[in-house]
């Protein structure tokens, strides 16, 4: 057993775990915040996205005593209260949300990349989100709506 | 799923690595997990002390040094792609790197992780024996080089020590043109055929040319009949067409669920003809 300390969104977690605590299960069951989801636990289909000191990880491939002292940035992080984010609002417009399951590590994705690339390409939106699966929508509006966040990214 | 329980250490140091290794015979080393963690989940992997070096700075540095550059064995894959230096002076490591899983395993993933763990099907292996690699090991009575090729034993089998910890990859410049090329079904999966070549021209000859394929049995093999077979020739699709089969039929491809040898030994028959084909003409527009 270890305690560890993580940031997430902002506030300090703190728990008594067991080494082989996954991250995902320190956010969803230590943190209580259900937003990341475990969609295949064998690490291909990314639903467990998250922001680890600002870069993407799938934070089922990582054990939360790896992430003691880091900060962690999930899809409750990226807008406040009852407010939807650039990323949040391109997704609703762009209808590219079905079921909603991959849909957290999605969002979580595209908010790194609207900001980490400049003027992405489709080929390349669908590129950086090989690592996300979707079972519902066929991808496309996706692509649509990670386009659509970078635009009013940009805008700002 | 989880892994069977096991107990953490984060290494301060060389010293402190080195003791810990010696003392729990059952601990393996946890650079980025992007391998051994999904392994620890199925329980293919269980060992029971993990000695984390992630926090090891000596270990991160990208380097060029003595003609050679330099790359720590905790570089991720990541920090690889966006060396600038990198993607200027040695753009095949970069290309392997960019083929590697996907934008989340390549923040985690390190260089000397894939190297040690030494998947048969990895993506670094082929590009890093064209690259003539060599890997600085280091234990507690000092450091040791080993060539790539030698380091390699065979599928995930190398020649590093339970108390030994690779430190860097030592790789020396190159002149020509060079290309990784892989073949999957879906990009994030491991390789079905991938192969890595370097070639330079001079007037319009072919001189020094390197090809290396990986997803064999041994792991990555160099076809050096092939290059004998290519250098200080011209080009003539006939005859890479023919030298390529030739030299490829007594390759030992995998034989998995993602294709039998002779689909592969097909694959690396296209991709090289391919990759030599197109290394040599726009290469040689450099000279024009």
């Amino acid at each position: 057993m270890t305690e560890v300390h993580i940031k997430i969104n902002g506030t300090t977690y703190q728990g008594n775990v067991e080494d082989r605590l996954l991250l995902v299960h320190f956010i969803r069951d230590v943190a209580w915040l259900k937003g990341v989801h475990i969609g295949c636990d064998t690490g291909h289909c990314g639903a467990c996205t998250v922001l680890l000191n600002g870069k993407p990880v799938k934070s089922c491939q990582i054990f939360a005593v790896q992430a003691d002292g880091a900060e962690v940035l999930t899809v409750e992080g990226l807008a406040k209260g009852n407010e939807t984010s650039i990323e949040q609002k391109a997704f609703i417009d762009n209808f590219a949300i079905q079921c909603g399951y991959c849909t957290s590590g999605m969002l979580v994705m595209a908010h790194y990349m609207i900001r980490k690339y400049p003027q992405l390409t489709r080929d390349q939106i669908r590129d950086y989100l090989h690592g996300n699966y979707c079972i519902c929508t066929g991808y496309a509006q996706i692509v649509d709506a990670v386009e659509d966040a970078q635009k009013n990214y940009r805008k700002q | 799923m989880y892994p069977k329980e096991f107990q953490y250490h984060r290494a301060t140091s060389f010293t402190d690595l080195f003791d810990f290794l010696e003392k729990h015979e059952e601990s393996r080393i946890l650079a980025g997990g992007q391998s051994l963690i999904p392994m620890m989940k199925l329980r293919i992997a269980s060992p029971r002390f993990l000695i984390d070096i992630r926090h090891m700075s000596d270990l991160k540095l990208i380097k060029y040094e003595e003609g050679k550059l330099k790359v720590g064995s905790m570089v991720t894959h990541s920090e690889l792609i966006e060396s600038q230096f990198v993607n200027e002076k040695f753009p095949l490591l970069s290309q392997a790197a960019s083929s590697i899983g996907d934008l989340q395993v390549r923040t985690l993933g390190t260089v000397g992780g894939s190297i040690c763990h030494a998947d048969p099907s990895a993506d670094y292996l082929p590009a890093l024996v064209v690259l003539r690699a060599e890997l600085k090991i280091r234990n507690r009575k000092g450091t040791r080089i080993v060539p790539v090729m030698d380091f390699i034993k065979g599928a995930l089998t190398t020649d590093l020590d339970h108390s030994e910890v690779l430190e860097e990859v030592l790789i020396p410049s190159y002149k020509g043109r060079s290309m990784y090329e892989k073949f999957s079904i879906r990009k994030a999966d491991f390789s079905i055929a991938n192969v890595a070549a370097i070639l330079d021209t001079l007037n319009s000859k072919i001189r020094d040319v390197r090809i290396a394929v990986g997803s064999q049995e041994e792991g990555a093999v160099e076809l050096f009949e092939l290059e004998q077979a290519l250098n200080d020739k011209e080009f003539s699709l006939e005859a890479l067409e023919a030298a390529a089969k030739e030299a490829v039929g007594k390759l030992n491809p995998l034989d998995d669920i993602q294709g039998s040898p002779d689909y592969r030994r097909h694959l690396i028959v296209t991709l090289i003809v391919r990759m030599t084909d197109d290394l040599y003409h726009s290469g040689r527009k450099n000279y024009d």
